[in-house]
């Protein structure tokens, strides 16, 4: 069915109404220095995920070229050994804990779900403040060690026994476990605020089956999240355990085992990859149907795909350890696993072009993004399946092609999505257009970069260049394909900084955008731009998958929420039936002093392991402080009163 | 209105309707987890059935799954669809999940299946 304009009427008649003055009164947030520490929306909490992850991108973008440059010609003195093996290993360990997951899973998450689910906050508000405080304290403790010439050095995974006490002495390595525990402790309280947000606080209506692709996305990463995460926190904990106090848990003289920490971080780490993709497709899907101008092509097969990708990705660690020794037959096993998790990813391919070939294909720049998603992704998604062949594995194990290939994946999956859900949301966070112009500029200038750099990478690693060597001898004739690699980051380079002034000078200058400049489906487009303190002005329901575009004019709204306390709705998780009311606990500055005492016993127990029993008692304080009653609470609802008016 | 049909009304999910939600997955995980573990185990001992076995049993419970699914499906009135309001609606879609995802699983449980046809534990 083709829909050509959102028909339900804007009911956000922002600072008008009296009821839009109160709500503002009640929902807004405290000003100034310290009310950027006590503020705890969502809107300005996911904001603050994606600018802080975007500038970490950067930096780790800056690596990248320093790496291209250092490889450029053989036997080069840009760079010695130690300073490069710290340089890649920031690179990979900035844009997957500090980029990828904070900005795709952890920013637009934060920032978009509870407005697709027609709700005033996410649910735990306090706690998400929380997660992206300890983000902000992992990276600096981890960009600190570089800058102190005490960055890590031993690869993105640290892997034992090179990152053990034998082989890694310093503090390198304790530094990238304790990233690793400010990082995940930070996802993990994101997707617990996500889960319970889309369980818990979806309008009335939004029955499961009516629930958009993008929250049933969110829903299964969230999950994911809950189940990967603590496996690489064991990882890194028993390493810095190893390290710092003695154990022997990856020490084979004395009973430990190396393969163990293999086994626990790719249990991590594959569904790591599902963690980042997933929300690119979220996006992708949202994008198809927007400019398509028709619903989702397979609605329930696309859900399908994407709630057994969740699930399959926890079970193909084992292709990354395929070079390890394993019996053949177990190796099959991950073989048909692997090959296997291809089919719902390519079920939700099928439905995104169906949707495209059956809609009316609108080429805003946002799409153009998505388009090239569709070309890089495909790519890696190829090459992916060459790499769960074990022979093929073997031949190209830790050679570049490899590193082709998960940047095909990643970058594909992840940055091609965020730059089309940039400028798509950008009018909504905004309330400015972004210049059309610059932004296919900037699509041409990275599409065009990334692939001469990237797909260049495939052919060295198929003439035998392995990874992570600071050099090569000039008889390897290698540096024809370095050179032209190399020459793609100019390109990938001009294409940011076109970005970077296109999001300046729009957020100054760009075209008003009005609520819904794109006529999308989704609830977070009936408020206006930016969207006001209190989200909506009535809690809304809704009478289908794509509630802009198809609820009437006089779609009933939920009434009985309180303007003079920060009432929130808590619905059913199935059914989406209004169940009872809850209350925003509003801002503070516990989540921050939590935070701040949090990371001091993080980074004491870099040091030594007293930073545990010292540290614990401020963070028991400061927890009391954030859990003190308040001494309030929502009125109670009378049995049989109606919701929705 | 039967017992099933009253749950879904009080917003619940009849026990069939979970299984055939969780069958597929339960059964790939334990045929993947059991075939791994196990593997020495058959070497050792010389008793290759064992993985034959696991990969029956866990096809037949993966393919009890789509049963339940179909027999919960088959119980909504004429009138539900897959994007309705109503409680029905959303049983409707869950029976469809449930059937979909018992399915798919079964398959995989076949394709990891195959090696052991070919390869022995040993090897």
């Amino acid at each position: 069915m083709a829909v050509a304009e959102p028909i339900l009427a804007n009911d956000q008649d922002t600072g008008q109404s009296e009821l839009a003055q109160r709500l503002a009164r009640t929902w807004s947030q405290p000003k100034g220095l310290w009310g950027w520490f006590c503020n705890t929306h969502h809107t300005d909490i996911g904001i603050r995920f994606m600018v802080t992850a975007f500038i970490f991108f950067l930096l780790g973008g800056v690596l990248a070229a320093m790496i291209r440059l250092q490889l450029i010609r053989p036997e080069n003195s840009l760079m010695g050994p130690d300073l490069y093996n710290q340089v890649f290993t920031m690179h990979g360990s900035t844009m997957i804990f500090l980029f990828a997951v904070p900005m795709m899973f952890q920013g637009f998450g934060v920032y978009i779900v509870p407005l697709m689910c027609g709700a005033r906050n996410i649910a735990f508000p306090r706690l998400n403040a929380f997660s992206y405080y300890l983000y902000v304290g992992g990276a600096l403790v981890l960009w600190g060690g570089l800058l102190t010439n005490t960055g890590p050095d031993v690869g993105w995974f640290a892997y034992v026994p090179l990152s053990g006490p034998a082989y890694s002495p310093g503090h390198r390595a304790d530094i990238w476990s304790q990233m690793i525990t400010f990082t995940e402790v930070s996802a993990l309280g994101v997707a617990i605020c996500l889960a319970t947000t889309i369980l818990r606080h979806r309008a009335p209506g939004m029955t499961l089956n009516r629930m958009p692709i993008l929250l049933w996305e969110k829903l299964v990463i969230s999950i994911a999240v809950i189940f990967a995460m603590p496996a690489v926190m064991v990882a890194s904990g028993l390493l810095l355990l190893d390290r710092l106090v003695g154990t022997h848990f990856f020490n084979p003289a004395e009973g430990g085992d190396v393969l163990l920490y293999q086994h626990l971080f790719w249990f991590f780490g594959h569904p790591e990859v599902y963690i980042i993709f997933l929300p690119g497709a979220a996006i992708v899907s949202t994008l198809v149907e927007c400019f398509s101008r028709r619903r989702i092509f397979g609605y329930t097969p696309i859900v399908v795909s994407v709630v057994a990708t969740g699930f399959i990705g926890f079970s193909v660690w084992v292709h990354h350890m395929f070079a390890t020794g394993l019996p053949q037959l177990s190796q099959s096993f991950f073989t048909a696993a692997s090959l296997m998790i291809v089919i719902p990813t390519g079920t939700q391919f099928f439905c995104w072009v169906a949707t495209l070939w059956y809609g009316r294909l609108q080429l805003r720049l946002p799409m153009l993004w998505c388009l090239g998603f569709f070309f890089v992704f495909l790519i890696g998604g190829l090459s992916g399946v060459m790499l769960a062949s074990v022979p093929v594995d073997l031949q190209v194990h830790d050679t570049y092609f490899v590193v082709a290939h998960f940047h095909y994946v990643l970058i594909g999956g992840a940055l091609f999505p965020m730059f089309a859900g940039i400028y798509f949301w950008f009018p909504k966070m905004t309330g400015r257009m972004a210049n059309a112009t610059l932004g296919k500029w900037h699509f041409w200038l990275f599409f065009i970069g990334f692939n001469i750099t990237f797909f260049t990478l495939h052919f060295l690693g198929l003439r035998g260049m392995p990874r992570r060597v600071y050099t090569y001898g000039p008889d390897m004739h290698w540096q024809g394909l370095n050179v032209l690699a190399s020459s793609g980051v100019i390109f990938m380079t001009a294409g940011l900084l076109v970005f970077l002034v296109n999001v300046f000078r729009s957020v100054r200058v760009g075209g008003i955008a009005g609520n819904s400049p794109w006529g999308d489906a989704g609830l977070e487009w009936s408020m206006s731009s930016p969207p006001p303190p209190y989200n909506f002005l009535h809690v809304p329901t809704v009478s289908g998958r794509d509630p802009l575009w198809e609820d009437p004019p006089d779609q009933p709204v939920v009434v009985g929420l309180r303007d003079d306390i920060r009432e929130t709705l808590v619905t059913h998780s199935l059914d989406a039936d209004p169940q009872h009311k809850d209350e925003d606990p509003g801002p503070s500055i516990w989540p921050f002093l939590s935070a701040l005492t949090v990371s001091a016993a993080f980074v004491g127990s870099i040091f030594t392991p007293w930073a545990v029993p010292i540290g614990a008692p401020p963070v028991i304080a400061t927890l009391i402080g954030w859990l003190w009653p308040r001494g309030q609470s929502p009125t109670p609802r009378q049995t049989g009163e109606s919701w929705v008016h | 209105m039967g017992g099933s049909e009253q749950q879904i009304q009080a917003g619940r999910t009849p026990l069939g309707l979970w299984w055939s939600q969780i069958a597929g997955f339960a059964a790939w995980a334990v045929d993947l987890g059991f075939s791994y573990v196990l593997e020495q185990h058959s070497c050792s001992t010389g008793h290759h059935y064992v993985l034959h076995v696991i990969s029956i049993v866990c096809l037949a419970i993966a393919l009890t799954g789509f049963g339940t699914g179909w027999v919960e499906f088959k119980r909504f009135p004429g009138t539900t669809s897959e994007e309705g309001g109503s409680h029905f609606d959303r049983a409707h879609f869950q029976a469809l999940l449930g059937m979909a995802f018992s399915l798919s699983f079964a398959v995989m449980v076949i394709a990891g299946s195959v090696p052991r046809w070919i390869l022995g534990p040993c090897e």
